[in-house]
């Protein structure tokens, strides 16, 4: 699921900032991409944007029988349209000119921010939350994270692309190894715990480790929480990489970001 | 590039056959539309989108809409930057205490003849964050509302069935 929403979330962010640019050719390509990878989300779990699917113990539901099938022929239209839509990316002149070099952020600002995702790994900070500290299943899973120092819009929309690969490659290692058995355990206690317990995790979601905390109180409710997105390091750093750019170019290097309002607002 | 352009001309248009007009809302609209602001707006509505406070999951769905498998704009429904420019407010969101202002502010700034239409579970009664102390909970409590779109969020059938209901009460066809 972590992968189909990256897939998902990067085809929209790669049209978009083509659209910016005011090439829609692309933006129309990757919105049709965008589109399948939400459909097959709601064909295998229910829901296209896949929100509530997991839940404490597991995941709400188990996947749709048929749903190996809606992935395998999702990656199968990715595998046979994303090339070409990437060398029209790469070969188009008049929008490399607006990416490339564009909204600057310098290696050193991205690490004193401790930016993740694509922010971070533009401007050659490799941190990726599945490789460290890592989580089940990645560790089995063969996958690369793309590191790149230029840190323009250009490096963000490649590092992008790069993760799209890799999230194809990941989907298929996944489907290949899908365990049978349960698919959710009983979170339900009866009773009190002895003392509050607490909680905390890191996920890399599209845009970058998400952190998050809860502590419990002694009859099971929520005493305590709170998430951190990713964007609450990415935010000051767009404010670097704008500096010295023509304002045209700002909805370029605001959507090569694409930071979060509610995620930040949380 | 060329080639790309080629390929497209000569493959049908992925464009989909628009649904029908959701019942619920038409029914839900009888009261709020009369002859002259019919003629007024004929079948073109515009539309500017107000985020009171939403997950973004709203957003999303409401962006997909003018992909190439919907396309809002044959239905002569267009999104546009200012209230001043609108016919119709899109409000997502369960209209926390710091964006209610901004919400009343939008409303004001939209001329007549307008409505409201409140998209999610949010701005139906506050959703999941209903009763929170940063939330007045649903847009009613804050504008009339004169159609709902339901879902968390609704799909992007869902807010065309909606919105076609609305331009069909608009044009008089239904």
């Amino acid at each position: 699921m972590a992968e189909l929403e990256r897939l998902a979330n990067h085809f929209g962010d790669i049209g978009a900032i083509c659209n910016d640019a005011s090439f829609s050719l692309l933006h129309a390509h990757m919105g049709v991409l965008r589109e399948h990878v939400l459909r097959a989300a709601h064909a295998c779990f229910g829901h296209r944007l896949m929100m509530d699917c997991i839940v404490p113990g597991g995941v709400a539901a188990d996947i749709a029988e048929d749903g190996g099938k809606h992935i395998r022929s999702l990656i199968g239209t990715v595998n046979s349209t994303f090339p070409e839509l990437v060398s029209l990316y790469d070969n188009t002149a008049s929008l490399q000119d607006r990416t490339v070099t564009t909204g600057v952020l310098v290696p050193e600002l991205a690490l004193q921010y401790g930016a993740g995702g694509y922010v971070g790994r533009a401007s050659g900070r490799s941190f990726d939350a599945r490789r460290w500290p890592g989580y089940p299943p990645y560790a089995k899973l063969t996958f690369d994270i793309p590191l790149r120092e230029d840190g323009d819009v250009d490096a963000r929309v490649w590092i992008r692309i790069e993760e799209v690969r890799q999230s194809v490659a990941l989907i298929d290692q996944i489907l290949a190894g899908l365990p049978g058995g349960p698919f959710i355990v009983d979170m339900t206690r009866t009773g009190k715990a002895r003392a509050d317990r607490e909680g905390a995790a890191l996920v890399e979601g599209f845009r970058g480790d998400v952190f998050a905390w809860v502590r419990l109180a002694r009859d099971g409710r929520i005493a305590a929480a709170h998430l951190r997105d990713p964007s609450w390091f990415q935010w000051p750093l767009l404010e670097a990489a704008i500096e010295g750019n023509i304002v045209a170019d700002f909805p370029l290097c605001n959507k090569s970001f694409n930071c979060s309002y509610s995620g930040v607002d949380v | 590039m060329r080639k790309l352009l080629f390929k497209n001309l000569l493959s049908p248009p992925l464009t989909e056959p628009a649904p029908e007009a959701d019942d619920l809302a038409l029914a839900h609209l009888a009261r709020s539309f009369d002859d002259a602001q019919r003629r007024a707006l004929g079948r073109s509505l515009s539309i500017r989108h107000v985020d009171a406070g939403s997950c973004n999951g709203c957003e999303l769905e409401i962006h997909a809409l003018n992909n190439v498998f919907y396309d809002l704009e044959r239905f002569g429904l267009r999104f546009v930057a200012s209230p001043r420019h609108a016919d119709v407010l899109l409000v997502t969101g369960p209209v926390t205490h710091n964006m209610r202002a901004a919400l009343e502010r939008t409303y004001n700034a939209t001329p007549g003849p307008k409505w409201v239409v409140s998209v999610g579970t949010c701005a139906l009664d506050g959703g999941i964050f209903a009763d929170s102390y940063a939330c007045v909970g649903g847009v009613s409590k804050v504008v009339p509302v004169d159609l709902h779109i339901r879902g968390c969020p609704p799909s992007p059938v869902a807010l065309l069935q909606g919105l076609i209901a609305l331009l069909e009460k608009c044009a008089g066809a239904a």
